[in-house]
């Protein structure tokens, strides 16, 4: 397949991974706004405070900020979910969502390391943090910064040690 | 040719009765005999009753309080104890006293702690004389004394007299209360709780899991948001 061409393994990858992060990312949005699991859902403002709950087990933040961020996160993780899946800014968009998913890793490490046993609050209630969370967000982390260096160098020219492009033949100078 | 169907019909309609009337699983242990109004107010003290309300002595506040908490929970976990004197008082204070919250206490010793099925016991029957509370904060305040040697019998006779300590060692040694306490386990088994502390709210039917300790102000703030 040629360079190209609109669907090289490059693109197709970098077009997969902002896909399924944008998806994860939407997804995990969801899970704050509409618990999983309730029928019917509850409204948003009681989930939003119960993801408070949540995030306040970390043991990281006066109540008055986590309640700011439990009224934020799911909307900044819904929009950057939006942003990698429609493409927009990519190299911006995905460098925002790695800076994000790290951390969230390394609070997870951290309270994973502590021996914290607290409720994940990853994708909604019910999700005791363990091993099985550090390795999966470690996985989210790498699928990030992958997909960020993917999009900087797809932006970038191509590289100075790279084969030229071929010129067109013309008529010698007589 | 008749009877044989209007039997069938009347069985059938026994059997839809029973099956009706029988509470779901989930609400079987609010669904007990009621209790006078005058037993229903916060902090009151429950009779002595021998196994005629599991709940009497453990649970606070009025039954028909639009939400419930039921709070699993270890004597010997230290996070527990933290809930307790961060959030027990206050809730009691705000919620229970007020009729907006119904407070049960769930035991639900984990395996991992020498001392908390016997801390339990002692608890539930206390529970048995009224004495629950009292008894509740002797043992999560001096936690850090009776776990390392297993002194219980004498951190909760700190707090009872001495006619109300024969009686809690006796319903201890009966081993009668260990029904109790597993029936709060596989409760606590049936909303998925696999570690202590968990308050288990439930508000219009929703059922709103909270593991961990929780800060008084969050707390309250989604109670409000329930309340609203």
């Amino acid at each position: 397949m040629r360079e190209s061409s609109p669907l090289n393994f490059s693109r197709a990858l970098t077009m997969g991974g902002r896909l399924v992060l944008g998806g994860i990312l939407i997804y995990a949005a969801y899970t704050k706004f509409f618990i999983p699991g309730m029928n019917p859902h509850p409204p948003v403002r009681i989930a939003l405070a119960l993801f408070a709950t949540q995030i306040d087990s970390y043991q990281l933040l006066p109540p008055q900020a986590v309640n700011l961020l439990a009224h934020t996160l799911p909307y900044v993780e819904l929009g950057l979910g939006l942003l990698l899946v429609i493409g927009w800014e990519l190299r911006i968009v995905s460098a925002i969502a790695t800076v994000l998913l790290l951390g969230f890793f390394g609070v997870v490490v951290r309270s994973y390391a502590k021996g914290l046993q607290i409720n994940c609050g990853c994708f909604g209630p019910g999700e005791t943090l363990g091993v099985k969370t550090l390795v999966r967000d470690g996985l989210f982390v790498a699928m990030a910064i992958t997909l960020t260096i993917a999009a900087f160098r797809a932006h970038r020219g191509p590289h100075p040690w790279s084969r030229p492009l071929e010129i067109p033949k013309t008529d010698k100078v007589q | 040719m008749k009877l044989p169907q209007w039997s069938a019909i009347i069985l059938a309609l026994a059997a839809w009765v029973l099956v009706a009337r029988e509470p779901a699983s989930a609400q079987k242990a609010h669904a007990k005999a009621s209790v006078p109004a005058a037993a229903q107010k916060a902090h009151a003290k429950a009779a002595p009753s021998a196994a005629v309300d599991p709940l009497a002595g453990r649970s606070f506040g009025s039954k028909t309080a639009p939400i419930t908490i039921e709070t699993f929970s270890d004597f010997q976990c230290p996070a527990c104890r933290s809930l307790y004197q961060a959030v027990q008082h206050k809730l009691m204070d705000d919620y229970v006293a007020t009729g907006k919250v119904y407070l049960i206490h769930r035991d639900f010793p984990l395996p991992m702690h020498a001392h908390s099925r016997e801390a339990a016991q002692y608890a539930v029957a206390a529970a048995r004389l009224g004495k629950f509370e009292k008894v509740e904060e002797a043992l999560f305040n001096k936690q850090d004394v009776w776990e390392k040697d297993g002194s219980i019998d004498a951190v909760v006779a700190a707090v009872l007299t001495p006619a109300e300590m024969v009686k809690v060692r006796k319903l201890v040694k009966s081993g009668q209360l260990d029904a109790e306490i597993e029936s709060d386990v596989s409760r606590g088994k049936n909303y998925a709780v696999n570690q202590t502390p968990t308050m288990v709210i439930t508000s219009r039917g929703q059922t709103y899991p909270i593991a961990s300790v929780v800060t008084y102000d969050l707390l309250r703030n989604f109670l409000d948001q329930l309340l609203k």
